[in-house]
């Protein structure tokens, strides 16, 4: 069974004044199994973040389910919603998300501390991930007082410290340099050779050809999807581009 | 022009889509615009035309109230306006940047500023009038009920007032329109636009800061609890005010960072869902609102100092009436042993007390009236030398000599059966164990009792003549005799009394000190008179002039006649007055702590958004989001209520004492008073909260970038 299945998901919304109606999604189908790293990729308006939005709880669905271990996320009660987002997910997002009245590790210990874990354990964990991120040093600083490239490193810790079962990360490249971006890149690879389950939107080439596995959509749907197979970076980044191209040009993609 | 029609409609979107903040501040412009109105149009009252002949005192004190009042919100308009002006310019940075990145040169924005401040003015000055005009009628008969004089009617415009209020408050715009346009001056665009959102550094604690602020605040309320005297404590009071103050903004902006840092610090306190988020937000709000917080806990005070203090002195008014006028009519006579220049030996002749009664009751009957009761007291008052000795400014203590009869009439209790020789003696100091401080004259205790806890046994150091064995102790009659004395009694405080045989003493021991006053008082009720026909009484009686000669009596140095009728309309017209200024002043300041409440909610609700949002998609839930802004809200919120009524149990003492200046020794009054004041405004404050909470919820709870679009 995978971790993730998606089938039929439909995403209508209606304008403020009831006027008229957008298709965000119309049907888009896919799975995620344990330990995949997958990067979908789609232009502005094709329904990424609408997607990561439903996947996250953030949204509700129109049509169609979203199973994560077999659950239908789609129908967790609001009283849950909340511990749902917290326990089995992970965020990574594009502006970092940090709390700038804390520290790093203040901000990385939040989702333990809404868990209602005790200080020990909070302690226990975050030496051997800040050490994995390279942050060891930064964990007093405050977000304000680090990089970009930090700060993103401290919320992807965020994101890890209560082992989910999957990280979403909406963009997380979007707002680094292209060092940190390199860096960040690597370092997802590496979390998930370590087996951790990785689902990133983005609308970089450079980034999804780090990933396992790229869906790409376009208006709402599924269009395509490439395996990583055995190529490097550099093959599966030319992949994409040509994908790419292929897209905006309307044309077939059977490659 | 094209110009004309741009800059107003600009001018009025701005302010439209900015109600949130100028809506409040327009009603505080509505708000004590009319309060001023309705100071203004109070002391421009035309029935003050006439000042002079048939001016009552009820008018002068009126007159003099609302100038105070006048004076007050006057400063309070200028320094409240203008900063909450900068508030909202700061508010509005990003706005202007925009405007300015948009391509609108400075002149153009400050056209759109002068548009604003024009609205602003017009509506809130316009509609101020309006409102201080509709209630200006209900607030003089307020006025005039309290005072108890009598109302008048009619609905008149006071155009002097108009006028008056209208100039100041065109001068207040004018001024805050200067000030947003040097801030205009000063644009610089991409700053603006950036503005808000750097990063801030965690507050530190300045131990400077904490020490002046424990000090101050230790003299403040050192000197509340030490004080004695009310002499002193109004000289003290405004000393303590400021130390006070200076301790609250010190250690509202410090201590409170110090406190949440050892929270802080306190890992597994702090590691709780709980703690976690409000810990945090309040450890980074107090820098910038502790002084927001101490602002409000100060007017919280003063306002509740204010109305507690002028409402229990209302509610004393019959207690001082009674004492300072006992009687319908009071007739007093005095006579000075002491006082030998002109008249040579017939000062030394006693005024002859028992046919004073006879003489004052027969110019009465004279016109056809008879009292329908009356009695007579004396004493003699041995603090005279202080008071009248030229180069020699010592203190030296109050002392009472009363007769055993008049004790009992003041008393109430049966006259104390003292043989010649023998008195009653009570005090309240211990001057007479200090030589310096002693009665230096011819007059001698035997004092066989241990009075007040003390022995006075032994008299060696004074040097008398004359001997009394004090047989007991006695009090409850002081307060009655200190009437006779001016509305402030100098002095030490400290009060003694002695209780002799018969009046044949009191004279007895003047003649042979030669010095001391000698009260004679005839007090008599005309039951059948109302208060108008007893001072018309007073005035027929007085036409002709007093010959005490002539009717037998001994020397008259004084004598005068008081009415309880004119008494009453004095110290209603103080007190009422008071009561009236203070609530009218008490509801301006509440109104500007209202809107510093609520600023703060808004402004807050605004910084708050961004965290709560990035918290909810970390997975905190709606109700912990709840929990946790409650939690904040309401420690943020009752602080200064906390502090202020710390300040105020601190400030009741002085207030006692300085009541006391005014005839008013009803401590219990007046910590009715305090505490009813207290419950008031509890409620008040909360109704506040929960006002502004909501407008908080409202914005916490909409998503930024929802809100962005």
């Amino acid at each position: 069974m995978a971790l993730l299945e998606v089938q039929g998901l439909k995403k209508i919304y209606t304008t403020r004044f009831g006027g008229s109606q957008v298709q965000a999604l119309s049907s888009v189908s896919f799975n995620v199994a344990e330990g995949e790293y997958v990067a979908i990729m789609g232009e502005s308006g094709s329904g990424k973040t609408t997607l990561l939005n439903i996947l996250a709880a953030l949204d509700k669905p129109t049509g169609g389910t979203v199973l994560l271990d077999g659950k239908d996320i789609t129908k967790i009660k609001e009283s849950a919603l909340a511990a749902f987002r917290r326990d089995p997910l992970g965020f990574v997002f594009q502006d970092f998300n940090l709390l700038d009245t804390f520290s790093l590790e203040d901000n990385i210990f939040l989702p333990l501390v809404l868990q209602g874990r005790s200080y020990e354990e909070m302690s226990g964990r975050i030496g051997p991930l800040a050490k994995k991120l390279g942050i060891s040093q930064l964990l007093k600083k405050y977000p304000y007082e680090v990089s970009g490239g930090e700060k993103q490193r401290a919320a992807v810790a965020r994101a890890l410290i209560t082992n989910p079962r999957i990280v979403l990360a909406d963009e997380p490249t979007g707002a680094l340099d292209s060092r940190a971006t390199e860096s960040l890149l690597n370092l997802f690879g590496e979390i998930n050779e370590e087996g951790q389950t990785i689902l990133m939107v983005t609308h970089s080439v450079k980034a999804a050809a780090h990933a396992g596995r790229v869906l790409f959509l376009r208006d709402g749907e599924v269009y395509h999807q490439l395996y990583r197979g055995g190529q490097t970076v550099e093959e599966m980044f030319a992949r994409i581009s040509d994908t790419l191209t292929a897209m905006t040009q309307g044309g077939d993609i059977d490659a | 022009m094209r110009k004309h029609s741009f800059y107003p409609r600009l001018a009025a979107r701005s302010i439209k889509s900015n109600r949130q903040f100028y809506l409040p501040y327009l009603l505080t412009v509505i708000g004590t615009c009319a309060a001023m109105y309705i100071l203004y149009a109070l002391y421009f009252d035309p029935g003050f035309d006439r000042l002079g002949e048939g001016t009552t005192n009820g008018q002068v004190y009126t007159q003099m109230f609302m100038m105070i009042g006048i004076f007050l919100v006057t400063g309070f308009c200028f320094v409240f306006l203008i900063s909450t002006n900068s508030f909202l310019m700061k508010r509005r940075q990003k706005e202007l940047g925009l405007y300015s990145v948009l391509g609108l040169s400075k002149r153009n924005i400050a056209g759109i500023m002068v548009c604003e401040s024009l609205y602003i003015g017009l509506v809130g000055i316009t509609l101020g009038l309006a409102l201080g005009i509709l209630l200006h009628k209900l607030m003089t008969l307020l006025l005039h009920s309290l005072m108890r004089m009598p109302a008048s009617f009619g609905f008149e415009v006071q155009l002097a007032a108009v006028f008056s209020t209208a100039l100041f408050f065109a001068l207040m715009i004018v001024l805050t329109l200067l000030f947003n346009l040097v801030r205009v001056g000063r644009l610089k665009p991409v700053e603006l636009l950036r503005g808000g959102e750097v990063g801030e550094k965690e507050p530190k604690v300045n131990w400077l800061v904490v020490v002046i602020g424990v000090i101050s605040l230790g003299i403040g309320y050192g000197i509340a609890v030490v004080v004695n005297n009310s002499m002193i404590a109004i000289g003290l009071y405004f000393i303590a005010v400021f130390f006070v103050i200076v301790g609250t903004y010190c250690l509202f902006t410090s201590l409170s960072i110090l406190a949440l840092k050892a929270l802080k610090r306190n890992k597994r306190y702090y590691y709780k869902s709980k703690h976690f988020i409000t810990v945090s937000g309040m450890l980074y709000r107090m820098k910038r609102n502790g002084v927001g917080l101490a602002n409000i806990c100060i007017i919280a005070t003063m306002v509740m100092v204010m109305i507690s203090g002028t409402l229990s002195m209302y509610l004393g008014a019959g207690e001082m009436v009674d004492l300072s006028a006992p009687a319908d009519i009071v007739m007093q006579a005095r006579h000075y042993y002491h006082y030998t220049e002109g008249e040579g030996e017939e000062t030394r002749v006693p005024m002859g007390t028992e046919k004073l009664n006879a003489y004052a009751l027969s110019r009465y009957s004279e016109l056809g009236y008879e009292p329908t009761s009356g009695y007579q007291v004396e004493y003699l008052d041995f603090s005279a030398e202080a008071r009248f000795g030229e180069d020699d400014l010592r203190v030296t203590p109050t002392i009472y000599i009363v007769p055993a009869d008049t004790y009992a009439l003041l008393s109430g209790e049966d006259a104390p059966q003292l043989a010649p020789g023998e008195a009653l003696f009570y005090t309240e100091s211990d001057w007479w164990e200090d030589p310096e401080m002693g009665f230096n004259s011819s007059f001698k205790f035997l004092i066989s009792d241990v009075v007040n806890g003390r022995d006075y046994t032994d008299p060696a150091n004074y040097e008398f003549t004359r001997e009394y064995r004090v047989v007991g102790e006695c009090k409850n009659i002081l307060n009655s005799l200190v009437r006779a004395q001016a509305v402030i009694s100098f002095g030490e405080g400290a009060m003694n009394l002695l209780v002799v045989d018969s009046s044949d003493t009191l004279e007895e021991l003047g003649l042979q000190t030669q010095h001391g006053v000698h009260y004679w008082e005839g007090r008599y009720d005309f039951a059948q008179l109302s208060g108008s026909e007893q001072l018309d009484l007073v005035d027929r009686v007085g036409s002709e002039p007093y010959d005490f000669g002539a009717a037998g009596c001994g020397y008259v140095g004084f004598f005068m006649t008081d009415m309880r009728a004119s008494v009453e309309s004095d110290i209603y017209g103080l007190t009422g007055g008071f009561l009236f200024l203070g609530v009218f002043l008490g509801i301006v300041f509440m109104m500007a702590a209202v809107l510093i409440i609520y600023y703060k909610q808004v402004s807050e609700g605004y910084e708050d958004q961004r965290r709560f949002s990035i918290m909810r998609k970390v997975g905190l839930s709606e109700r912990e989001a709840r929990r946790s802004i409650r939690s904040q809200i309401l420690t943020v919120f009752y602080l200064p209520l906390i502090v202020a009524a710390v300040h105020i149990a601190f400030d009741f003492r002085l207030v006692v004492l300085l009541l006391t200046l005014f005839q008013l020794n009803n401590a219990a009054l007046t910590a009715l008073c305090t505490l009813g004041t207290l419950a008031v405004f509890c409620l008040i404050y909360a109704a506040v909260y929960a006002l502004t909470a909501r407008a908080y919820y409202k914005i916490v709870r909409t998503d930024p970038e929802e809100a962005r679009t």
